[in-house]
């Protein structure tokens, strides 16, 4: 199992990582202010990325745990594969801000806050699974 | 969060072992024996009270922890409520909107956050911002 541990590692070292991105609401507020539009443009181009980054590497850390309790005997279902977002058109939908006069920015809004939405739920079936198995081991 | 249970805040590890503590080592004899003795007949100095001990906290067992980080996930998992964010964005006359843009930057921190349990802060107005609502769990 020790290869899946050190896998299993490395997908935690990436999600650690991102904890200590600078990511500065303050900072973004008044990049907002003096640049509207603009701003919220490129907050949403890191913001979609980082959250395929976080995915990535929570689907490979699942995985491994699938494995690591597959091992044990017990069930932790891997995680979907289609549950990793896959980055948005950003020239599509800079071309769609501008060529609606920003009316485009208010569904690229929800987007950006129904996707992590999703996320979570998802995140939260893989999460009762795994408590079910750890129960399940102890 | 539960995905991050291979090194907690407490310093828990996995197996739910204790954390490793270096113990300090004795310093050589040498180190301890004074170059210039004291007279037998000089009174020691007052040794200072034991210092009772405080119990340590009960360890939790690795199931014990999974649930409560799985418990705790409301903590770090932000939904956001799209419609209310608009509402607001709306009553305020666009003021709003500024918070609702910058909170997606803090909530996509959330989301990295949620993979490790080794920091759960919050956006600041988290529980009191009327653009999002924590998911209460059934």
């Amino acid at each position: 199992m020790t290869p899946s541990f050190e896998r299993a590692a490395g997908h935690l070292a990436v999600l650690r990582r991102m904890t200590g991105n600078f990511r500065e609401p303050v900072i973004w507020l008044v990049l907002a202010i003096v640049a509207r539009g603009i701003t919220e443009i490129v907050a949403f181009v890191l913001l979609d990325q980082d959250l395929i980054k976080h995915s990535q590497a929570e689907a490979g850390a699942g995985r491994e745990l699938s494995v690591i309790y597959g091992r044990l005997g017990l069930q932790v279902p891997s995680p979907d594969q289609g549950q990793v977002k896959r980055p948005d058109n950003y020239v599509g939908r800079i071309l769609a801000a501008i060529f609606s006069l920003g009316m485009y920015m208010f569904w690229w809004s929800y987007n950006q806050m129904d996707e992590p939405n999703k996320h979570f739920t998802s995140n939260w079936a893989q999460e009762d699974e795994l408590v079910r198995a750890v129960e399940a081991a102890s | 969060m539960p995905k991050d249970i291979a090194n907690d805040r407490e310093g828990n590890t996995y197996g739910g072992q204790p954390p490793l503590v270096q113990e300090p080592e004795p310093a050589p004899a040498a180190a301890q024996l004074s170059e210039h003795p004291a007279p037998a007949a000089m009174p020691s100095p007052p040794q200072a009270p034991a210092m009772p001990q405080m119990p340590a906290p009960p360890q939790m067992t690795a199931a014990g922890r999974v649930r409560v980080a799985a418990r705790r996930r409301d903590e770090t998992d932000y939904i956001f409520n799209y419609w209310t964010a608009l509402g607001w964005t709306i009553l305020t006359l666009g003021i709003y909107g500024f918070t609702s843009s910058t909170s997606s930057c803090a909530g996509c921190g959330t989301i990295m956050r949620a993979g490790s349990s080794s920091s759960t802060r919050q956006p600041p107005w988290r529980g009191n911002r009327p653009g999002g609502r924590a998911f209460s769990r059934k």
